[in-house]
């Protein structure tokens, strides 16, 4: 079967869908494949003009895969320390807190991009992401330093980076 | 290896206590927020990550990282929505709430 470029995003949606659908069923047994390829299909059908498109999305590209590997480690290691900061703060007897909103712009150009490093800031600890207009970001952290780093995060140059990246293919 | 099992267990306790406190004793709206969301993402998350180890490698686990996976991506977003919705109605905030405005120079740095 020939699969047209414009439709790659729907197919690669139906294979996801697929694939979480045997994950939680599985069996592979024949009736439960095809109520799976349907409804995978119907799902990703209904939502066509939802789905992102290549602008829209980072590439799956070989030489982008490892920066992202090392991306979603990092954010974990951030995750911990931050965490372990957030816990120190609640649990001493005075509160130290110097809770700050922050506004910044980023150079993290593509809408899931920008959807991924606001989901990594709310993730970590001590920051939330309040509103994303365009290229503005206004975040809400605990203490006004966690608000200082926010603001030239090195995740978000990660971000930044592996679009550069994407450009150049 | 049912040691490492429950001092996941007990760690995911742990920060989800901190974030009870947390909750109790933070001042306004954003700050709670912040506490509740280090229990949904540590605490769940280790919890669950232990229970992963107890059932080793089978189905069950796979699942077990599946709802990992799936709380990571969907509390940092109502977390999101609770926060914009509170600063949208302009929800008082606590005594002292800076406000750093970065953009222009962020500008610049372009």
């Amino acid at each position: 079967m020939c699969i047209r470029k414009e439709n790659r995003t729907f197919w690669a949606t139906f294979g996801l869908l697929l694939l979480f659908w045997l994950l939680i069923t599985w069996r592979l047994h024949w009736q439960h494949l095809l109520v799976g390829v349907i409804c995978s299909w119907a799902v990703a059908m209904i939502n066509r003009d939802l789905l992102l498109q290549p602008a829209e999305r980072p590439l799956l590209l070989l030489t982008t895969a490892r920066k992202w590997v090392q991306y979603f480690c990092q954010l974990l290691a951030a995750i911990f320390k931050a965490n372990w900061d957030v816990a120190r703060i609640v649990l001493k007897p005075k509160l130290e807190i110097s809770p700050s909103f922050v506004r910044y712009r980023t150079r993290v150009g593509k809408p899931f991009n920008r959807l991924i490093l606001g989901n990594s800031i709310t993730l970590t600890p001590g920051t939330l992401t309040v509103e994303i207009a365009e290229d503005t970001y206004v975040v809400h952290a605990i203490t006004r330093a966690a608000a200082e780093d926010c603001a030239e995060w090195e995740m978000m140059n990660r971000l930044a980076e592996i679009e550069e990246v994407e450009r150049g293919a | 290896m049912e040691i490492l099992v429950i001092i996941f267990l007990l760690a995911g306790m742990f920060f989800f206590v901190v974030g009870v406190v947390g909750l109790l004793r933070l001042p306004d709206v954003y700050c709670r927020l912040h506490a509740t969301t280090k229990c949904d993402t540590l605490g769940a998350g280790l919890i669950l990550f232990g229970l992963v180890l107890f059932a080793g490698i089978s189905v069950d686990s796979v699942k077990l990282l599946l709802i990992i996976l799936f709380i990571w991506l969907t509390n940092p977003t109502a977390s999101h929505i609770i926060a914009h919705a509170a600063y949208r109605n302009n929800e008082p905030t606590a005594e002292g709430t800076h406000t750093l405005d970065k953009t222009e120079r962020g500008a610049a740095c372009d």
